[in-house]
């Protein structure tokens, strides 16, 4: 693609001398590790919740992306690793997202195309995905975090 | 092998590269190197084993890009620095460098998504597969980056009667 003396003049871009000397110089951070109270006490509330928003959230409309309800942040398989459940677009890295829900439960999305149970959006971003079960709203965000390149499907309370 | 001893090797290996690549997202010397520092401050504290050298920096590159975004996002972009700054080294004999200069430049001004790939895939070697993980893309949408960002090249090169 590129001639040798491209190559060799891109190879040429050399750091200072300094940034070994600063990279060297960092130190790793230490954790300090919670009080093992606090973690007891956080783990204790944590599992309160769990059980209060299962037992609030029978009846909800349940929609499954790769046979997981999505009753939790769900992190969805990137665009470099494929499944048959959820794959990437050739376009970019917009995503395809094959849904699951009960024959009583209406799907909608705010954009993108939903044909069938496959949802595909065609760019990074925030999009909503609404699932209605008689007279039960359930809202799901699909987003793209930009820092760990990752698409993550939450319920939205 | 101790932390020091570790961060020294890797950086040995591949330090300048993370510096090329980040100097292409940002285009400023000083930002290149506050990402590449970023970076091997994150390696310091990464504690899960690579799978081999490959492996080891193709996570690196993508932290070095993943802060880059960072860089951008937050518009803490340092100046800009030309080119030529960085291949002209005074004192030193031309090994090229005018040569290849106005490819490169073309190359710097291509958009961000054509632009790294071509960096990552004709500069640096990068096979299609790693450039695919490192950018959390499919392969074939690096491959058709790589073909539209060709085809802009040429057509900026044409018109400086320049032909890679």
């Amino acid at each position: 693609m590129f001639d040798e003396s491209t190559k060799a003049a891109w190879q040429g871009i050399q750091p200072s001398p300094e940034l070994k000397e600063k990279v060297l110089r960092q130190q790793p951070k230490k954790v300090t590790p919670f009080p093992g109270n606090l973690v007891k006490t956080a783990a204790a509330v944590a599992a309160c919740l769990i059980i209060g928003v299962n037992v609030l959230g029978l009846g909800q409309p349940l929609v499954e992306v790769n046979g997981q309800p999505v009753s939790q942040p769900m992190v969805l398989q990137s665009a470099a690793a494929l499944s048959r459940e959820v794959s990437a677009l050739s376009a970019d890295e917009g995503i395809t997202v094959e849904l699951t829900a009960d024959d009583d439960t209406d799907l909608a999305v705010s954009e993108g195309r939903l044909e069938g149970n496959l949802w595909t959006v065609e760019a990074p971003g925030d999009y909503l995905l609404r699932a209605i079960k008689g007279n039960k709203t359930q809202y799901f965000l699909l987003s793209f975090d930009a820092e760990t390149g990752l698409w993550t499907l939450r319920p939205e309370s | 092998m101790a932390p020091q001893e570790r961060i020294g090797r890797a950086y040995d290996l591949y330090g300048a590269q993370l510096y090329r690549v980040a100097f292409s997202l940002l285009q400023s010397r000083e930002s290149a190197e506050d990402a590449v520092q970023d970076a091997f401050a994150r390696y310091l504290t990464y504690d899960k084993p690579f799978r081999d050298d490959e492996h080891e920096k193709a996570w690196l590159i993508r932290v070095t890009i993943n802060r880059c975004r960072d860089l951008q996002r937050a518009g803490t972009v340092r100046a800009y620095t030309p080119l030529e700054d960085l291949l002209h080294h005074p004192g030193q004999p031309d090994d090229g460098w005018q040569e290849g200069q106005p490819v490169l430049q073309a190359v710097l001004a291509l958009p961000e998504k054509y632009r790294t790939v071509l960096v990552l895939h004709g500069l640096e070697g990068q096979p299609v597969d790693v450039i695919a993980s490192e950018l959390r893309v499919t392969p074939s949408a690096v491959k058709m980056r790589l073909k539209r960002g060709r085809e802009m090249l040429q057509q900026a090169l044409a018109k400086e009667d320049i032909h890679v």
